[in-house]
């Protein structure tokens, strides 16, 4: 049985994430594409590693971690997979925590080719990859 | 004046058809068989009857038509910044 308190708090955790990852949606349609692209390299809001014990590093990667994986499997109108890889890169690059971007091309149900984002930390993906047969890796940022 | 990929363009196969990213403009492009054919040529550096002369090699194509074709990718590809169009620096 889930604590009810600790429900509580991840379901408000996780309200707080989608209206992060729908703003960001929103930026990625609004703005330029250059400057987006030069914000997601340049990253201004990144800071130093917050966290010197390696097992509270591992805890709040495994907290952003249940929100990407949350949000990717809830996620409708509002978010895209480059909204929600943005979304949990700024959680984890304003917790000092290491993460990669990348951006790929993959082929969409009816074959056409279609881009493609995710995240990833250290050896752990957080969002969705590539499908091994289905995908390609462009760039990492 | 030869034609050339540009230096900063991220390019990766899929299925056999290349996808390019430019990092200056984020623009994405998927080239069908014909454009990943053209990527492959730009290797090197080359002009516009050279790489029409390479592709009827390759394909069997009247050399007009190929031309046509080829120019108005090369003139698509040069607007969105995939492929330079100048002396080799």
């Amino acid at each position: 049985m889930i604590d009810p308190l600790r429900r509580l708090r991840q379901e408000g955790a996780y309200g707080l994430f989608c209206g992060l990852d729908h703003c960001i949606w929103m930026g990625v349609h609004l703005l330029p594409g250059p400057r987006l692209f030069a914000l997601c390299r340049q990253r201004p809001w990144r800071r130093p590693p917050a966290f010197q014990n390696c097992a509270e590093r591992e805890r709040w990667l495994g907290r952003i971690s249940w929100l990407l994986r949350q949000r990717c499997r809830r996620a409708g109108w509002g978010s895209s997979c480059l909204s929600r890889s943005l979304a949990g890169r700024l959680l984890l690059d304003w917790l000092g925590l290491p993460n990669d971007l990348h951006l790929g091309m993959e082929r969409d149900p009816a074959g056409d080719p279609i881009p493609h984002g995710w995240l990833s930390s250290g050896d752990r993906t957080l969002t969705p990859g590539l499908h091994p047969l289905k995908g390609t890796h462009l760039i990492t940022l | 004046m030869p034609y050339q990929r540009h230096p900063d363009v991220c390019a990766a196969e899929l299925d056999g058809e290349i996808c390019l990213f430019h990092p200056h403009t984020a623009r994405y492009l998927a080239l069908n068989s014909t454009g990943s054919a053209i990527w492959h040529l730009l290797e090197q550096p080359m002009d516009l009857p050279d790489l029409v002369r390479a592709l009827q090699r390759d394909f069997e194509v009247d050399e007009g038509l190929c031309c046509d074709h080829t120019l108005a990718f090369l003139g698509e590809a040069v607007a969105c910044g995939m492929l330079q169009h100048g002396p080799v620096p």
